[in-house]
Parts: C-alpha cells; sequence; structure tokens
C-alpha cells in the first residue's frame, strides 16, 4: 500500500470534508484518483498499485474551484510481487470468486463480530496497548494454522464505533478507527479476508435493549436525526451522515485487498419497524455510492435475520453477493438437508451465495452442526464455506472448539485446488447405494465434489457403492478424502461412459468426500 | 414684542453621540441574534446546516507530503499493459 501523509494548513470547519485528492497515473496511463481522510491532525492518502511500472502522482485540494491548489507531479515505483490481488467475482462463473490474478478464491469463513471486545469491558475506551497486546491475535494465528481465509467482522456501537454518541455526527473516533487499521494489519500478516458488516439492526431496534435511544447518535434523543429506528432509510440528513461515514471507510480501508466485502447491514430486517420497502432503496442508494468512490470494486451484500429470504433484496443490484443466515437450534447433523432446501433455489440467482451466519447453542452438538454446516455448504454449490457463528462474550453460542476449528482445516485442505470458475455449475447427480448415507455434490465441466454423511462412528462401512451420472464422458481421475482429517485415503484413475460412472468407497465410518476430476 | 421661537439648536457633546449610537447598534444586535436564534431553533429545515456546501473546510495550503516509500509491491496484475 502506498501511503500519503499531508500536512495541511485549513481554515478548519471539519476536519473530515477537507477536500484533499491524490491522481495518480499508472505506468498503461489509467488515471484512478482517491480521496485523503483525516487521522490525528493531519491527513492521508492510501492507494494500491496494480500495475508494475512507474506511477506518477499529483495532490489538489478543491478540485475545480478558482482557490483551489495542485502540487508538482511525485512519482513512485511498482516493483512485481505474488500478491493476488483483490478478490473479485468471477466473470466465468457467477456464483464463486477469483483473484485479480485468476487463481480461485474459495472462502473458507467464520464469524468473530466483535473480535476485539473484552470481558466487562464494551469496547469503548480501553487502551491501545491492550489491544495490540490482547488476545486478538491469537484467532488469526488459529485461522491460518486451521485454514480459514475469511472472517466476518462487525462495525456497531460496542466494537470499531468509529462514529458515536460522544464523537457526534459527522466526526469520527480516530482510536476506533486505529484499530481498524490494526485489523487489517493482522489480516495480511495471517492472510484471512474480511466482510466488514457497516451497521447492525442490534443499535436500530428494541430487540437487545434500548441501544437506538442509549448509544445511537442517530437517534434524536443523541442529538441525531431520527425519531424512529426506521426513519435512518428515509431522513436525507440521515443518508448524508452515513455516505459520510461511508466515504471514510471507503478512503481509509477501501486501499486494502484484504477486505473481502462491505456488508451494509447485518440483518437488516430486524430494524424497528423496517419493511423492504424501507431498506431496499437505502441499500440502493447506499451501493449506488459506494460504486462511485471505491475505485477497487469491492463487492456489496447485507443480510437478513435468520432464515429469512426476500427476494427483491436477493435480486437486488445493490447486492453482490446473497448472504443468508439460519439457526436451527437443535438440528445437529441435519443442518445439511436446511442447507440443501435453502442453497437449491438461491444459486438460481447467479450471484454467489454465501450463508454467513449459523450455529446453535448446544454443546454436545456444536461439533457435528459446525462440521455438517460447513461441508455441506461447499458440496451443495456455495461459494464457500458457511460461516458458523462464534463469540467469546455477549451471548451463549460459546467460542470456536478445537473440534469445530479441525473440521475447517479438514474442509480447507479438500477445497484448496478446488476451481469452479467456469460455466455450467450444477447439482451433481449421485445415488448410493446401501448404507444410509446421504450424497451431496457439485459438477462442473471438469471438476465434481461428493460428499458422503450419515454414517454410525462406530462402525466401519463396507462395499459402499457410489452411482454418479450427468458427468463428461472420458477419463477421470478419483480421489477419496476423510472428511475429518482432510487428508487423502486413496486415489485411483476410471472411465465415465455413457455420462455415468460406478465407484466404490473406500471402507469409511461418519463421512468421506470425493473428487472427480476430468483430463 | 411677541417673541416666536422658530427652533432650537441644540448642539449635544461628541461623547454623548458615541453613546446613543452604541445603544441602537446594541439593541439592533439583540434583536439579529434573537432572530437568528428563533430560527435556529424552531424553523430551520434539518440538516441545513451541515450539509449546506458553504460548510466545507478549505485548505489554505499543502505544507508537506510525505510517501511511506518509493518502491512499492504490486497488488496484482489487476490491468496490467
Amino acid at each position: 500500500m502506498f501511503e500519503l501523509t499531508v500536512n495541511l494548513t485549513t481554515f478548519v470547519v471539519d476536519p473530515y470534508r477537507v477536500r484533499l485528492s491524490a491522481h495518480f497515473t499508472s505506468p498503461s496511463g489509467r488515471n484512478i484518483t482517491v480521496c485523503c481522510f483525516a487521522s490525528h491532525g493531519q491527513w492521508k492518502v492510501r492507494f494500491t498499485p496494480t500495475e508494475v511500472g512507474n506511477y506518477s502522482y499529483y495532490l489538489t485540494t478543491d478540485e475545480g474551484k478558482e482557490d483551489g491548489l495542485s502540487t508538482t507531479p511525485q512519482t513512485f515505483t511498482c516493483v512485481d510481487s505474488d500478491n493476488r490481488g483483490f478478490i473479485r467475482i468471477s466473470e466465468n462463473n457467477g456464483r464463486y470468486f477469483i483473484f485479480d490474478n485468476g487463481e480461485p478464491f474459495f472462502l473458507i469463513g467464520i464469524n468473530k463480530g466483535w473480535i476485539f471486545d473484552t470481558e466487562g469491558n464494551r469496547g469503548d475506551g480501553y487502551p491501545s496497548e491492550t489491544m495490540t497486546h490482547w488476545n486478538a491475535e491469537r484467532y488469526f494465528v488459529e485461522m491460518e494454522a486451521h485454514g480459514i481465509n475469511l472472517v466476518r467482522v462487525w462495525m456497531c456501537s460496542w466494537h470499531l464505533n468509529i462514529e458515536s454518541k460522544t464523537t457526534k455526527l459527522g466526526r469520527y473516533d480516530e482510536n476506533e478507527a486505529d484499530k481498524l487499521d490494526y485489523l487489517l494489519q493482522l489480516c495480511e500478516r495471517y492472510k484471512v479476508r474480511l466482510m466488514l458488516v457497516f451497521l447492525t439492526f442490534t443499535d436500530f431496534s428494541s430487540i437487545q435493549g434500548s441501544k437506538f435511544n442509549d448509544d445511537n447518535p442517530y437517534s434524536s434523543t443523541n442529538g441525531g436525526p431520527c425519531n424512529q429506528p426506521v426513519d435512518f432509510f428515509t431522513n436525507e440528513k440521515a443518508k448524508w451522515y452515513i455516505k459520510k461515514r461511508i466515504g471514510y471507510i471507503l478512503n481509509r480501508w477501501g486501499y486494502s485487498p484484504y477486505i473481502f466485502a462491505w456488508e451494509l447491514w447485518n440483518e437488516v430486517d430486524l430494524v424497528s419497524g423496517a419493511e423492504e420497502s424501507h431498506w431496499l432503496p437505502w441499500h440502493e442508494e447506499i451501493a449506488e455510492h459506494i460504486r462511485q468512490h471505491d475505485p477497487y470494486g469491492h463487492s456489496i451484500t447485507t443480510s437478513l435475520s435468520g432464515d429469512k429470504i426476500f427476494l427483491n433484496t436477493f435480486r437486488s443490484n445493490a447486492v453482490d453477493i446473497v448472504q443468508l443466515h439460519t439457526y436451527k437450534e437443535d438440528y445437529g447433523t441435519k443442518i445439511a438437508e436446511v442447507l440443501k432446501e435453502y442453497l437449491e433455489t438461491l444459486v438460481t440467482y447467479g450471484k454467489p451465495v454465501l450463508i454467513g451466519e449459523f450455529g446453535t447453542k448446544i454443546p454436545t452438538q456444536k461439533a457435528s452442526h459446525t462440521h455438517n454446516g460447513i461441508w455441506s455448504s461447499v458440496a451443495l454449490g456455495s461459494s464457500g464455506s458457511a460461516l458458523v457463528w462464534s463469540s467469546h462474550i455477549r451471548d451463549d453460542y460459546g467460542d470456536m472448539t478445537d473440534e469445530m476449528f479441525d473440521s475447517y482445516l479438514s474442509l480447507s485442505r479438500f477445497v484448496s485446488d478446488l476451481n469452479f470458475s467456469s460455466p455450467n455449475v450444477r447439482p451433481a447427480v449421485v445415488s448410493i447405494e446401501g448404507g444410509g448415507i446421504t450424497a451431496y455434490g457439485t459438477t462442473a465441466d471438469k471438476l465434481s465434489i461428493i460428499w458422503l454423511t450419515g454414517g454410525d462412528p462406530t462402525t466401519e462401512l463396507k462395499n459402499l457403492m457410489v452411482n454418479v451420472s450427468d458427468l463428461s464422458s472420458g477419463k477421470i481421475g478419483i480421489v477419496w478424502y476423510d472428511d475429518h482429517l482432510g487428508v487423502v485415503i486413496s486415489m485411483e484413475e476410471g472411465q465415465v461412459i455413457g455420462g455415468k460412472v460406478r465407484l466404490q468407497a473406500p471402507p469409511f465410518r461418519e463421512g468421506l468426500a470425493l473428487k472427480i476430476t476430468f483430463e | 414684542m411677541k417673541t416666536i421661537r422658530i427652533g432650537v439648536i441644540q448642539v449635544k457633546s461628541p461623547l454623548e453621540s458615541v453613546s446613543k449610537g452604541l445603544i441602537v447598534l446594541a439593541l439592533v444586535a439583540i434583536v439579529a441574534f434573537s432572530s437568528w436564534f428563533v430560527y435556529f431553533q424552531f424553523f430551520m429545515p434539518e440538516g441545513e446546516e451541515e450539509i449546506s456546501e458553504e460548510e466545507v473546510t478549505t485548505v489554505k495550503s499543502i505544507d508537506s507530503v510525505v510517501s511511506n516509500n518509493f518502491t512499492i509491491p504490486r497488488s496484482a496484475c489487476l490491468s496490467s499493459p
């Protein structure tokens, strides 16, 4: 990341409205303009170059006005690297992601909504030394060690709360902003992408306490413009301020390829009094604002509460990634059937589908629920694993356990070489002979993955036959995985004749994964 | 002889004129402030003050520009020539 630190003399009314822009010209002649952000009495510009060679740049203030200023052009050199770039929706198959360099990005993710939050502290004022030495980093160590490449984190009244009733609207808490700088440093260090949530219903609802009146700067009780939470979607002053806040976010953190996506709302339908007719126009207006001001084109998503599907929201151009949350408390291993029902419908929209939250509070079911949720979501054509909910404080779902981390590790090994960025991805056609086993799978032109589940942990299944059809005829490679250990059990070659193949599974107990590749 | 007073020529001291002028000015200021205060409190449309383009901070001078590095690894081959 290329960063400029600028000292200005201003007639200061609002440091967050200084119109300072940097204009870059790439080696190929492409012009990119990025805006500054205020930080601790200075102004900074962050820019991510994507071409090798010499860049030139200059700064302007109040561009277009008579009293605008301009600096003399300067240069810097961009050298080659093995960085993979920003993550984008694949042009070949709009249901999956790729990096700028063309490599697939198959996301393996978890929720850690308030990763900096500490016991007995609402996150609003603990000193920076606590943050930098606290345990946030241990999650990143564990995530990297278990193949997790995505974490979903919230900005809310108790976490990364850059605009609060203390700062007042339009002003930002730069110590909170510094924490997000640190979070992105951790992301980069441990190769974990960030799905950053801008707003949550919790701050606009009476469902969980009275945060709207107690903590929310948009509430009229705190001097804001909204008498009711739902006013946030229509009040022009509120929209002006949230656009300003998002502009600050884009200017400060939009440079980062480690931002996977901007999530406008967590579970927006739970905002008190809100209907789709309220939030959908708001999403369209704000998404347009982001696309105008994010030169890197990060994807945009939003979410609805558990098991809610609002078709117009999912289909809207404002939403690049369809996201579903689902909580089935006593479903244990049956979560796969729940996800199958949802995903079979949602993938038909032609957008990436992500199970953004799922989980259970029942301690004895957490491991199996998580294992089956993440494996089934991948097998059923999601753009990556479902994101299990985990929290070390504030609710009853509890933190990630070793067993949950191990399931993620086994899945990450299985998907490490998957590439679905080709057209014609479809549900696999599979039948099992015997064993009480259920199969879930996805097939593309050159790849098919199938996950078998439902075995008894105490009984070894032998001689199970797996029939797969709707395949391209010809030679195939067959790899059998242990879905708990993530290790290859056996590899063999085969032949698809008439679009069908009959395979004998190696002995297994609970589950098994199968990968078929085509020559 | 009847004397008809056709007018009085009153000569003021300069100090007295200034005092009266200040009182008038103070009254005008009080009326103006009261009018603005009443408008601000009760009649100004929401967001007018903050959203106004006139409120934008202006930059008087760019005093220094410091870059973190002169050699940056590229992000990726987004649009390489």
